[in-house]
């Protein structure tokens, strides 16, 4: 016969440690049977009912703290494999975030050449300082791009063998959010900024721009209040295609600010699902992340020929990077499964 | 740099309470401690505070044996400790005396 607290009580066998369980629930589970009991032998169905209603609210409570405990001890208690994993990620990550951005930057600026008899400086030293200068404006779109995948990349060298649990899974999830957030206020007011002032330096200095006349702000040069400033004027004035131009644009950098978490999910997917080892795993990153990036580019194409709907094409690239996951996870296990431990 | 001297044992007004009620009644069950508290302990957080004391020191428990008649879960009975009954008197002395020093 089922009693009172029962279902509670099965739910919290999965949802709390043993000692937790024993320690918090299980007194809590006790009291509410043993009143129940006391309150079904004096026949009042009301004093039955709300006995088991308070009875029922507050082990929901105690359970409720109980796993939000747990979850934090889990959290914070790393064996040391996890913890050595989690730094070769982080390391992984910091060196690949940093390669992938120079490889971006140097190339952009060393075909800008500057040197001038202005000033007091050294010719080459200010041809020196003014790339390094642009090279620093061209930081912020640049790691809207290489984060996510030094991210991904970091994530493919550590969840792999006894490293594989659903601690490190979640920390890399919530690592993502983090980034995705961070990457929100970058795209959204520091890249269009910094783009500009790029355009403002290269262009005074190529073609002899007066450096205090303001210039018109291109595309990637727009913040997203912009973007939408845009969408409307052109509403106002009844441009056909503009409008869905800007939509699109809009939800593609709202795309590029996710990129991190849809990226982290999808290998997570993978890594739980097919068990594969590090190089396999590095190779689906950089898979996933190309996967991402062609979609991200080519939404406005999309939206332009194939006359998809503007949050469709902006958020393409997320349901690429999804569906290449579905697929990779739903082929059978090869040869380079590894078994491991799946929970910490 | 001084060495990080040891924290003395702290004892916040429920977990005074909690020991105050197992010193007058020697053991009682969780609900009948939110019974004899009158209102002041809630039934959702008092088997949360009362695992915390357990983890301090201040109060023991021991399961009960399981009911025979209608089965179910063995209740949880709790009792102060030594150690608790030390801090509880403490604190009140503590208490006492910086009412008397500090009152206005």
């Amino acid at each position: 016969m089922s009693r009172p607290g029962d279902r509670l009580h099965r739910l919290a066998t999965r949802v709390c440690s043993e000692r937790t369980r024993r320690r918090l629930i299980d007194p809590a589970v006790a009291d509410l049977q043993s009143e129940f009991a006391a309150a079904r032998r004096t026949g009042s169905r009301w004093r039955t009912l709300t006995t088991l209603g308070a009875g029922y609210l507050s082990i929901a409570k105690v359970l409720a703290i109980a796993a939000c405990g747990d979850l934090r001890d889990e959290t914070l208690t790393w064996r040391p494999e996890e913890r050595a994993g989690a730094w070769r990620g982080i390391r992984v990550a910091v060196v690949t975030t940093a390669a992938a951005t120079l490889l971006f930057v140097v190339p952009s600026v060393s075909g800008f050449h500057f040197e001038t008899a202005a000033l007091d400086w050294h010719p080459r030293l200010l041809d020196f300082a003014v790339r390094v200068l642009l090279g620093l404006y061209l930081l912020p779109s640049t790691l809207a791009l290489t984060i996510p995948l030094g991210l991904v990349l970091g994530l493919a060298w550590t969840l792999h063998g006894a490293v594989r649990t659903r601690k490190v899974g979640v920390a890399a999830l919530a690592l993502a959010a983090v980034c995705s957030m961070g990457m929100f206020v970058n795209v959204a007011w520091l890249t269009p900024e910094a783009n500009q002032a790029f355009r403002q330096v290269a262009v005074a200095r190529f073609f002899h721009w007066d450096a205090d006349r303001a210039m018109a702000r291109g595309d990637n040069e727009l913040t997203l209040s912009a973007i939408l400033t845009r969408m409307e004027q052109a509403r106002t004035f009844g441009l056909p295609h503009t409008p869905r131009f800007y939509e699109t644009l809009y939800y593609q950098k709202l795309s590029v600010t996710v990129a991190a978490v849809p990226l982290v999910g999808a290998l997570l997917t993978i890594a739980f699902r097919q068990r594969w080892g590090r190089w396999r795993l590095t190779a689906a990153a950089i898979g996933l992340s190309s996967v991402y990036y062609v979609a991200l580019t080519s939404s406005t194409y999309i939206n332009a020929v194939f006359g998809a709907p503007p949050i469709v094409a902006g958020w393409s690239a997320a349901a690429a990077c999804a569906l290449a996951a579905g697929v990779i996870a739903l082929m059978p296990r090869g040869r380079g499964a590894t078994s491991s431990p799946s929970r910490a | 740099m001084s060495p990080r001297r040891a924290q003395p044992p702290r004892l916040s007004a429920k977990e005074s309470l909690i020991v105050e009620l197992l010193l007058r009644d020697t053991e009682l069950y969780g609900l009948q401690l939110v019974a004899a508290s009158r209102g002041r302990l809630k039934r959702g957080t008092v088997y949360v505070t009362l695992g915390r004391m357990e983890d301090k020191g201040f109060i023991t428990s021991r399961e009960e044996a399981p009911p025979a008649d209608e089965g179910g879960l063995p209740r949880r009975l709790y009792r102060a400790t030594a150690f608790g009954r030390h801090v509880y008197e403490a604190w009140n002395m503590a208490a006492a005396h910086m009412a008397l020093r500090y009152a206005r």
